[in-house]
């Protein structure tokens, strides 16, 4: 299981590189490999750009800059991976107060 | 008598709870993020009280208001100010709350009222009853203490060693996460106690980490980027390389942990500041780098013990071994640097990171309890009975990420909590104090049904029962105009093993529209360039446990040989994407990967497609099913269900013979009304009560297997325990399989099966002799070569007189290469060209 979790980091943050590739083989590819985890009840999520709370379990935020009302994830180190619907590993993100 | 049986380290950095049961132990893990440790911090946010890893988080931003460290000042009267609550917690209700957390990591049906609990050896008295206390505070009424050294050595002792080699002297070495301890135990006459130690609570494996940052990452980030200032401004509060420190120290330790395995570590990450373009950074650092960086820290710390040899007049030899405990000690050259150095054998067989919670369980569970228990024994129940009412209002369906609660307690006792979990344990809305009428926003999961539970605690963080604690909200699929599915929207793939094909489900009755999905599947044959064979996308709708044919055809795809680039090749994939809109459009879009062809098409629900080539392959499929239903019935002398399946026969055999007149350029209706008329009687065909749908044969195949299991476990007695516990688990984790109508999780339940049966006869030596007889006893016609399988037969026979376990298991593995197919006799069938 440790393997898997280590394959599916490094494959979620090749996706996020990816993130502008507009190539369709390659997001298929993508998909692909994410739809052989999906099978065996793993997904991950990468929470970039979502609303930042202390009551958010499902990510160890590091917090840079001033805190404030506004919190948004800004960078993930480590996706979010879920086994059949139950968080096996937190994401590790950095959380960031909007920009006014 | 009863023994107290659970333990909790309660560490500086970080804490463990564990219970000892039936000579084993076990570390309990955080319900949320299902992590075994608690980092020893308590935050105050607003008026709510977060403990552990969320509470660290705010250790930098918020150091007012965030706690840990105060296991030092237990035994102390220093009193920390919570600003946001205007109030003092004393280092006793602080540890409580750490307490009171890890009790929450006891499945509540457990519960303890007696506990050990772990101190450093250098503890007074005061610390101790401080200690004492603040267990009583988390709820527990019996609290007995015990030294972290000796419960370090009790792990060891209990699962690594006998008694006979345990007495003399030894010594305890925790290096861990931020503290540093070594302790001098003597063992004599049963008797284990710490003589001396030594220590520093400023030197752990977060000191490493950070002298990897400045002393090995910096300087080759300034040589990269020629940034001069980095290493004066990397850790200044809100500075502009703030983000970049917190990632660097992410990265020291996990390149600790990998050059902990590998020469080298790659440090990879990407340098982006205010007003310049990101660039990627790459280098790597080497295992002899790191060892020469922590060189002196290692030292330092084997001047203590050094210390200890010099107080105490004991010379190396003296000492049996070095027990190794804290994580920072799985580091290889800390190892061998403490052993060649000291002379003495180093110790690191027991769990560093759980060894001394492991070993207050161990304690606990030889500890008898003063106090009666107070466990609640009811499975069912798992909270004490209260009188306490709750009514929660709250939207069930939302496209918001966030939704508010309310909730209204009646006969709510006094000083209660309350808090939130979402159950996938990405939620949590920390500790609260309960008030007549509470609100909360919770965080929903996108596109899921997101359940929450309200617990309820008095003041002894004990849960109290409460009904409708139960909340269910649904994000982003549902919109309250949404439509529901009124049937199962499946995919007709191959089922070879079987030789048949069966329905996958890819949308399950009742799902709201609109729906998307896109899976892969991969071809089950080759299909030439060229040829008139074809690949079929077939989209159906009905039930997924029955026959394809039984079902509606709502879509088809036929992509023939005229129609490929090159030849389409057997394992190759094709991605098929199927969305449904809200007014039951259906568009299919299917890729193949391997020639890059990409074919669309939209299925307006008011249009039937029909394959003529699919119709008469299906036909002809049920034609042959009924044959053998027939030879089955009269088998068991059912003349009545014999003769209907006649009936069925003859309108099969007609239908047959109209179908072979159909021509794809044909414009009538005669292939839309075979089609349907071929559904009524695979329809009557799988209703008449034969059992034979796929499902059940599957399930008649697991009831048979598992029957046979069970004999063959109560008939032989040299089955290994740990086998038998296997299957134990294999059982345990599927209960309700026999409930499934998923032809897939069935299929993989069986295998499971199957291969646990192979495991049996590869591993019970009785087992492997009965299958022999078994193999002996089959006639000539099983076997493919029967004078080769003779030969091997008589080989066997031989070995099993010699009782040679392991070549009668080569020899068997011989004869089942010899089996013949059972399938062969029987037509194959050509399919739909996609496996499943």
């Amino acid at each position: 299981m440790k393997e898997t979790l280590t394959i599916m980091n490094q494959f979620a943050l090749l996706e996020l590189k990816l993130g502008a590739e507009k190539d369709e083989s390659i997001q298929r590819i993508i998909q692909r490999i994410k739809s052989v985890w999906e099978g065996m009840g793993l997904v991950y999520q990468l929470p970039i750009g979502e609303k930042y709370t202390d009551t958010r379990t499902d990510v160890m935020a590091n917090i840079v800059g001033e805190m404030g009302h506004d919190m948004t994830i800004t960078q993930i180190v480590k996706p979010i991976i879920y086994q059949n619907n139950v968080i096996v590993q937190q994401g590790i993100v950095m959380v960031e107060a909007k920009k006014k | 008598m009863e023994t107290i049986d659970y333990g909790i380290d309660l560490g500086t950095t970080n804490s463990l709870i564990a219970k000892y049961s039936k000579g084993k132990v076990e570390v309990f893990k955080n319900p949320v993020g299902y992590k075994e440790t608690l980092p020893s911090c308590v935050a105050f946010r607003g008026e709510r009280i977060i403990v552990g890893d969320k509470a660290r988080e705010y250790i930098v931003k918020d150091p007012l208001n965030v706690f840990s460290a105060f296991k030092r000042k237990m035994g102390t009267s220093e009193k920390y100010l919570i600003p946001s609550l205007m109030t003092y917690y004393s280092p006793i209700g602080l540890s409580a709350m750490v307490l009171k957390e890890l009790k929450n990591f006891i499945p509540e049906v457990q519960k303890p009222s007696s506990i050990v609990i772990t101190i450093p050896a250098s503890f007074d008295t005061v610390q101790c009853n401080a200690t004492k206390e603040a267990g009583r505070e988390a709820g527990f009424e019996e609290v007995v203490l015990l030294q972290e050294p000796i419960a370090a050595s009790l792990a060891f002792f209990n699962e690594k060693m006998n008694d006979a080699g345990s007495l003399g002297k030894w010594l305890v070495y925790d290096l861990g996460g931020g503290t540093f301890d070594i302790a001098l135990i003597t063992i004599d006459n049963d008797e284990m106690r710490v003589v001396d130690h030594e220590g520093d609570n400023f030197l752990g494996g977060v000191d490493l980490d950070q002298m990897i940052v400045t002393q090995l990452i910096l300087p080759r980030l300034k040589e990269i980027t020629g940034k001069g200032d980095i290493d004066s401004l990397i850790n200044q509060r809100n500075g502009p390389y703030e983000k970049l420190y917190y990632i660097l120290l992410l990265k020291a330790e996990e390149a600790k942990k990998e050059l902990s395995i590998n020469d080298t570590a790659e440090i990879e990450f990407t340098f982006e500041i205010e007003g310049e373009a990101a660039r990627d950074i790459y280098f790597e650092i080497t295992r002899v780098e790191f060892e020469k960086l922590i060189e002196p820290k290692i030292d330092y710390t084997l001047a203590f013990i050094q210390k200890l040899f010099d107080r105490n007049n004991i010379a190396p030899y003296e000492i049996k071994n070095i027990i190794l405990i804290g994580g920072s000690t799985i580091i290889p050259y800390v190892r061998k640097r403490i052993g060649e150095s000291t002379g003495i054998p180093v110790n690191f067989s027991a769990d560093p990171s759980t060894a001394v919670a492991v070993g207050a369980a161990y304690y606990a569970g030889a500890k008898i309890k003063t106090l009666p228990t107070k466990l609640i024994e009811t499975p069912n129940e798992t909270a004490i009975e209260s009188d306490v009412q709750l009514q929660v209002a709250y939207n069930k369906t939302t496209k918001d990420m966030e939704e508010y609660v309310t909730a209204l307690f009646e006969n709510l006792p006094s000083n209660c909590t309350y808090r939130i979990a979402r159950a996938d344990g990405g939620y949590d809305s920390g500790i609260k104090n309960a008030a007549i009428k509470i609100g909360e926003f919770v965080m929903l999961k996108a596109n899921a049904v997101n359940i929450f539970t309200i617990k309820l605690y008095d003041e002894l963080n004990t849960e109290l029962a409460i009904p409708n604690a139960k909340i269910e909200i649904t994000q982003g699929l549902f919109s309250l105009y949404g439509q529901t599915l009124p049937e199962d929207i499946c995919i007709e793939v191959d089922d070879m093993n079987n030789n048949t094909t069966i329905s996958e489900v890819i949308f399950a009755r009742n799902s709201i529209l609109p729906l998307k999905k896109t899976m892969f599947k991969e071809l089950s044959r080759t299909i030439k360039k060229g040829s008139t064979d074809s690949l079929i996308i077939n989209i159906l709708e009905g039930n997924q446990s029955v026959h394809p044919s039984a079902n509606k055809v709502i879509g088809v795809i036929e992509i023939n040989g005229s129609m490929l680039e090159s030849d389409l090749v057997f394992g190759s994939d094709v991605e098929i994407t199927l969305e449904i809109s809200e007014s039951r459009e259906i568009s299919v879009n299917a890729v193949l990967t391997f020639t890059n062809q990409s074919f669309n098409h939209i299925f307006n629900p008011m249009e039937k497609y029909i394959s003529i080539s699919k119709l008469r392959e299906e036909l002809r499929t049920l034609r042959n099913e009924i044959n053998r239903s027939i030879e089955k019935v009269l088998e068991g002398d059912d003349y009545e269900k014999a003769s209907f399946l006649n009936d069925i026969l003859e309108v099969c055999n007609a239908l047959i013979k109209d179908a072979s007149t159909l021509r794809e350029a044909d414009m009538d209706e005669r292939k839309y009304q075979l089609e349907e008329q071929k559904r009524r009687v695979a329809t009557q065909y799988y209703n008449v009560g034969l059992n034979n749908s796929p499902v059940y044969e599957k399930k008649e195949k697991i009831q048979n297997m598992k029957l046979h299991i069970d004999q063959v476990m109560n008939f032989h007695n040299d089955i290994p325990d740990n086998i038998r516990e296997e299957y134990k688990i294999l059982l345990d984790t599927n209960p309700e399989i026999m409930k499934s109508t998923n032809h897939f999780n069935l299929n993989g339940f069986y295998m499971k099966l199957d291969k646990f049966y192979s495991k049996l006869v590869y591993n019970v030596p009785s087992m492997l002799i009965n299958h022999f007889v078994y193999l002996q006893g089959l006639p000539a016609s099983a076997f493919t070569n029967e004078k080769a399988a003779r030969k091997l037969l008589d080989q066997g026979e031989k070995a099993m007189e010699k009782t040679n376990h392991n070549e009668l298991l080569a020899i068997c593995k011989k004869i089942w290469a010899e089996l013949k197919d059972e399938q062969t006799e029987i037509e194959k069938i050509k399919g739909t060209g996609l496996g499943s």
